[in-house]
């Protein structure tokens, strides 16, 4: 297990915004938590990735029990957020190969690597364009790369495609089935969206007013009707049918 | 209201200038004369003047490094009590030396340049901190963390992230507290007592002495420095550039 | 580990401050006194006396109208800015207080540069018989030489604050609106500007209330500033009036802090 989390409880000014989370996630899978807005799936991304301090609970870690310094890194994970968070004073290039300045790595590594990424993101030819002056699903784009090509263990990704247009969105997604399936990745999706939900995860579960509600199998994910899911595809498919 | 921009630069920085440069100013006439003589030889320069130069600067310059790189650190923990490093920014410079001086002299650093060192420092660090607090944003805070979630070491992320993004935030904070120690009267005259005498603590000392030429050269000096900083910051005085990193 | 950072960075703040109010307190009560011994006879006489009251209330009404003055006339430069101006406005930021206070003594003083103008002007008794000079009773000298420190200052936070706003948008939209171009000067843009302003005002206006060089060298007698009026105590050679100077301390310390929680209602 890349990720195990035992009995997670945070607490917000006397109000339990995570009661008692358990899960565990195995390598090279990607977990889809959905659940609506404020019940508390942008705190349990944080709280994992030590952005905010847990109240009570363990997290392990590649099997090593987690004992955060509050914010400060834990090594091995990734957290990327709505917004991409791009080092405006670094090329387009600087950010995405970030990561590889610490591996190592020999020149022609690196610069093959980094080429290989850019393609896979599609952004060749904004190579030279300043990152701030890119487009947010470029910009989301560049976060990603940058984020996979320091190869986390743990990736997490709270709602990154949520602020563009569903073009952009689309787009972005299928970039990312690619990097997932080209470099294994073990990740954590949060998301509001089912469509996401269901396009990006393997394994499934359900945040709703601070408790956690785990899915064994894809069809027991859509099957239960207090996800939305089948209300979804339903409503979908009588679109697709409709004369 | 030109006549403000007129008072300003002609009449106030004007008659500065000319006092600095002439040697008498006889009553009635308006303007002062004698420029740039003083029976025959005119020096702009002392050696007293230069040493009060010399003096001032190292003060100035070693106060904006120190109050400006520990600000930095230390306003990255400031909390929301952020507000009450303002109470010793508003009470005078001179009555709060007034209140420690015995403490100094306790320690042994009273008429000493180290002394005085040491009370700008209690004027300009809140300054600092306060003046720097705004740079470290939520955003930045994630910039630090992501960066070291990418592999990047804390010095690492230190110098090559957070340096460049602080760099115009960074500049100013040295530039104004230099000006805090630069402008001081109060900590030199209190915990200087006589033995530190700056460029500020001069210019009273000839207005006492009723050398009103040697009071204007050393305020014309006085305003040297602040006026290329002016220059330089200008933009970011009038907000035109923001200076806390995006 | 955060908690004791914080308070190591906050010690060389807060230490100062208070070391320096608590050796006010003790100081005024007569301790450590050369002369004399404790006793609450040197607050009797801050307290009954009314050249204190009358320290603070010329202290008060200079910082006042310094403060108003400037801020009124930043004002008006905003709205009356002719091209290539800020240079210019900004100008008195390269002078400190003790060269303002100064040249403001060569401009304003008895043989100064306005009296050899008025000299040469005839028939200015009536001018005369208003006592306008440095170092009257009046102040006139002290605000304006604070007003001449300020106006920059001002200019300065009112353009950035007006960016911000969108200023000339809103005059622009509030004249769309049928509003004249001075009914959106007076009813929306000045009125915005103040509420932004209103922490930046009281913090010069403590600024003015604590300045030191400049009432020390344009200012009178009878009546002192606050500042000038507890350094004479302190710093005289007559050594009974030290424990009173820190007891004024302790009064300016505490009107000090009275308007700083005013200001931090303001931001809140």
């Amino acid at each position: 297990m890349v990720l195990e989390i035992v009995d997670l409880i945070k607490i917000f000014d006397k109000t339990p915004v995570l009661n008692k989370i358990s899960f565990s996630l195995p390598k090279g899978e990607t977990l889809s938590i959905i659940g609506p807005s404020g019940s508390g799936k942008s705190t349990l991304l944080k709280v994992i990735s030590n952005r905010l301090p847990v109240t009570t609970g363990h997290i392990f870690f590649n099997r090593n029990k987690l004992n955060p310094i509050p914010q400060q890194p834990n090594k091995g994970m990734v957290y990327l957020s709505q917004e991409p968070l791009l080092f405006s004073h670094l090329s387009l290039v600087k950010n995405i190969s970030f990561g590889l300045n610490f591996k190592n790595l020999s020149p022609n590594q690196f610069l093959s690597k980094t080429q290989h990424m850019i393609e896979l993101l599609e952004l060749k030819e904004v190579m030279n364009v300043p990152v701030m002056h890119l487009s947010g699903g470029q910009k989301q784009r560049v976060a990603l790369g940058r984020a996979i090509l320091a190869e986390p263990t743990l990736l997490l990704l709270d709602e990154p495609f949520s602020a563009l247009d569903n073009f952009t969105r689309s787009t972005v997604q299928k970039v990312f089935q690619k990097l997932c399936a080209e470099f294994s990745i073990t990740s954590i999706i949060v998301t509001h969206d089912i469509k996401e939900a269901l396009l990006l995860g393997n394994r499934f579960a359900k945040l709703e007013k601070g408790a956690l509600k785990n899915y064994s199998t894809r069809k027991e994910f859509i099957n239960d009707p207090s996800t939305g899911a089948t209300e979804e595809i339903n409503y979908w498919k009588s679109v697709v049918n409709e004369k | 209201m030109r006549w403000i921009i007129l008072f300003n630069f002609v009449i106030v920085i004007g008659l500065l200038i000319l006092l600095a440069i002439s040697s008498e100013w006889p009553y009635p006439n308006l303007m002062p004369g004698g420029y740039f003589s003083k029976n025959g030889s005119f020096q702009f320069f002392n050696l007293v003047l230069l040493k009060s130069i010399y003096q001032s600067l190292l003060l100035s310059l070693t106060l904006a490094l120190l109050t400006t790189s520990i600000g930095f650190v230390a306003s990255r923990y400031a909390s929301n009590h952020t507000r009450l490093a303002l109470l010793p920014f508003l009470i005078a410079p001179i009555i709060l030396m007034a209140t420690l001086r015995h403490f100094f002299i306790t320690i042994g650093v009273n008429n000493t340049w180290g002394g005085v060192l040491l009370g700008q420092f209690f004027l300009a660090y809140p300054f600092a901190f306060i003046f720097l607090h705004p740079f470290w944003t939520q955003k930045l805070q994630d910039a630090l963390i992501t960066s070291q979630e990418l592999g990047a070491t804390f010095m690492y992320t230190f110098t090559k992230i957070i340096g460049p993004l602080a760099r115009p935030a960074l500049t100013l904070c040295f530039f104004q507290t230099f000006l805090i120690s630069w402008f001081d009267y109060g900590t030199a005259i209190i915990i200087g007592a006589g033995q530190v005498k700056t460029l500020t603590v001069l210019v009273y000392q000839y207005v006492q002495e009723a050398n009103i030429y040697l009071a204007a050269r050393a305020s014309l000096i006085i305003g040297i420095p602040a006026f290329v900083l002016l220059l330089i910051n200008k933009h970011y005085i009038l907000g035109k550039i923001p200076f806390y990193g995006s | 580990m955060n908690k004791y950072i914080r308070a190591l960075f906050f010690l060389p703040i807060i230490l100062p401050f208070v070391t320096g109010l608590a050796y006010s307190l003790f100081k005024s009560f007569g301790f450590w006194d050369p002369i004399g011994h404790t006793s609450y006879s040197h607050w009797s006489k801050i307290l009954f006396s009314p050249t204190t009251y009358r320290s603070i209330a010329y202290s008060v009404y200079i910082a006042t109208f310094s403060t108003s003055i400037s801020f009124a006339l930043a004002l008006t430069l905003l709205f009356h800015k002719p091209a290539r101006v800020n240079l210019l406005v900004l100008l008195p930021l390269i002078l400190s207080p003790v060269s303002v206070a100064f040249i403001f003594l060569q401009l304003l003083s008895g043989n100064g540069f306005f009296a050899r103008l008025l000299a040469k002007v005839p028939d200015t008794s009536i001018i005369f018989s208003v006592d306008l000079t440095a170092q009257s009773p009046h102040g006139f000298a002290i605000i304006l030489a604070l007003t001449f420190m300020t106006i920059p200052v001002f200019y300065a936070f009112l353009t950035k604050i007006a960016e911000e706003e969108q200023i000339n948008h809103q005059i622009q939209l509030s004249r769309e609106l049928g509003a004249s171009y001075w009914q959106s000067i007076w009813k929306i843009a000045i009125p915005t500007l103040i509420q932004k302003s209103k922490f930046f005002i009281l913090l010069y206006f403590v600024f003015a209330l604590s300045s030191y060089e400049i009432p020390l060298l344009l200012g009178s007698q009878n009546p002192k500033m606050i500042t000038v009026f507890i350094i004479d105590k302190i710093q005289k050679f007559d050594l009974t009036t030290i424990p009173e100077g820190f007891g004024l301390v302790i009064i300016y310390s505490f009107l000090i802090i009275l308007i700083s929680r005013w200001m931090f209602q303001i931001v809140k």
